[in-house]
């Protein structure tokens, strides 16, 4: 059970002068349960691969994989059930909305995935509760919603059609600070429920803070990999330009470098206690 | 899956050439006057005589005849549409006839007659296009149509529009491409099925389009009030458009273009 990317590459305009590389030699897995960050910044080919991740683009060179079941393999019916079981938020999802109800912009895809009608209040509300959306509001227009609402409601949208992995494309930007905490509140708790979820960020202070492993991307290619102290541990040695560290990390390094013997890190807490010992 | 990657029409080619280097007033003046002398054309024989002034053009733009032709490609189906209307369905000596079918004489040389001529109209706009930059081009009508601002005709505000509408065109493709990806990410078929069907599963991309078209106009509407912009009135250019010779021999050569089209047709038939 995973999602396994192996040597995939992928251009676009291919065969045109305008010809770009976005991505190349990209490795990765995903697995239940597993909160995964993409790191890069802008031009580093993140949101290429999460198109890839549910066929929305086919890779031009090397494998994509769910279950060991090829995508190249699948036809039409296969790859729209492929894209029923991982997830993929859009970056700024709530321009997606078109319907008059927030109920019925959360049955689109439940109801587009074939799920009998009688069953869709269920998983609207099932949507609703996951993601901490007040279920008396769900009449109400998802136009009218606050900036931190809508997004949590176009969310729900791709959860209603119950996906076994979540893949977001930059989900946390354009929200207040309280509204980036919750949403990722709610993406630990998606994981503890044992949903595969790929997190596609520029922000490398989150993925450091709050995800399992990390993919840093440079300019299409795979740089670096591994859990957030693996990560830290690269990028000290080999920074990467428009890549900064965040504040409580860059402190853990420069402690380092004054000869303290403590593990670099991006929690506060852990340099606290290191001093307290 | 790209989705709208393939729209040729209005694209601006930029070469070093003697067409592109003509004012772009001339350019639009003449071509206007070959789109009218090949609409014109009676006998379908003389639009070998348009297939030599296209093949000038073409060379004298350094642009190939295929790119020229390709322009052609959106409207096929309705050339083809039209061809089989004329083929099929007009009075005349009938040829040969199965049912209400039948093909007359005067089918084969209308449907030649109405096919050719609006593949040469599009050909023609597209040759405009390809040879003039947006922006000179509505620099252009601007220019033509200012005599009739006496009239209270708006012609910079038109042109204003119609730059607006040219340079949003790329970005809205772009909106639209992401919008019907999302949209497919939550299972939306919008491939499949009748036309009726197909229109009705267009909707949840349209909505939101629209809602970001509006969005974007209503930001530029700042930005422009933001930057004083009051109207074309006492307002100066940064590439004023100057009228050379060559543009007045090339206009005076379609001209010419258009009167022998419409005179010698009758002649030489």
């Amino acid at each position: 059970m995973s999602i396994e990317f192996s040597q995939v590459s992928f251009s676009y305009h291919k065969g045109t002068p305008l010809e770009k590389k976005a991505l190349r030699d990209i490795s990765l897995t995903l697995l239940p349960g597993e909160w995964k960050a993409v790191v890069g910044h802008t031009g580093s080919g993140k949101s290429t691969l999460a198109q890839l991740c549910n066929a929305l683009l086919l890779p031009e060179g090397g494998r994509i994989e769910k279950d060991s079941r090829s995508y190249a393999a699948m036809d039409k019916k296969e790859l729209r059930f492929l894209r029923s079981q991982v997830g993929l938020v859009f970056q700024y999802p709530e321009q997606q909305f078109f319907a008059e109800t927030v109920e019925e912009e959360i049955s689109f895809a439940p109801k587009n995935w074939g799920v009998p009608p009688e069953e869709l209040p269920r998983r609207v509300a099932e949507a609703l509760e996951m993601v901490g959306f007040p279920q008396e509001l769900s009449s109400r227009s998802p136009f009218a919603l606050s900036g931190g609402q809508k997004r949590r409601v176009a969310i729900a949208s791709v959860l209603a059609g119950e996906p076994e992995y979540l893949v977001l494309d930059e989900p946390t930007t354009g929200l207040d600070a309280r509204g980036k905490r919750e949403l990722l509140l709610l993406l630990e708790s998606l994981r503890h429920r044992g949903m595969g979820i790929l997190h596609i960020t520029h922000d490398l202070d989150v993925a450091l803070s709050w995800c399992d492993r990390i993919l840093v991307l440079h300019e299409g290619e795979s740089v670096a990999r591994g859990t957030p102290r693996e990560i830290l541990e690269h990028l000290r040695e080999h920074p990467i330009r428009g890549l900064v560290l965040p504040p409580v990390a860059e402190l853990s390094c420069i402690l380092r470098e004054r000869g303290l013997s403590l593990l670099l890190t991006n929690d506060i807490r852990e340099i606290l206690d290191f001093f307290t010992e | 899956m790209k989705f709208l990657n393939h729209l040729t029409l209005g694209q601006y080619i930029p070469l070093d050439s003697f067409v592109h280097h003509l004012d772009p007033r001339c350019k639009i003046l003449g071509v206007l006057f070959f789109m009218t002398g090949a609409f014109l054309v009676q006998d379908p024989r003389f639009f070998l005589f348009w297939g030599g002034i296209l093949m000038v053009c073409a060379f004298l733009s350094k642009l190939s005849l295929g790119i020229l032709l390709r322009g052609a490609r959106p409207i096929l189906i309705l050339v083809l549409f039209t061809v089989v209307l004329h083929l099929f369905f007009s009075d005349g000596t009938p040829l040969w006839s199965w049912g209400i079918f039948r093909i007359t004489r005067e089918g084969i040389v209308g449907a030649a007659r109405m096919g050719i001529r609006l593949l040469l109209l599009v050909i023609f706009a597209g040759y405009l296009t390809l040879t003039t930059s947006p922006m000179e081009l509505a620099d252009g009508m601007e220019s033509l149509f200012s005599p009739f601002r006496k009239f209270g005709f708006p012609a910079h505000e038109m042109a204003m529009m119609m730059t607006i509408a040219l340079r949003f065109i790329p970005t809205l493709l772009d909106e639209t491409d992401r919008i019907m990806k999302a949209q497919l990410a939550r299972g939306a078929d919008l491939e499949g099925g009748g036309i009726f069907r197909r229109l009705r599963a267009f909707i949840p991309v349209l909505v939101p389009l629209f809602l970001i078209v509006f969005q974007r106009a209503e930001d530029l509407a700042i930005a422009m009030d933001a930057r004083c912009y009051t109207g074309g009135k006492g307002r100066t250019r940064m590439h004023p458009l100057n009228w050379h010779m060559r543009d007045s021999g090339a206009l005076l050569f379609s001209f010419l273009v258009l009167l022998f089209s419409l005179s010698a047709e009758r002649v030489v038939f």
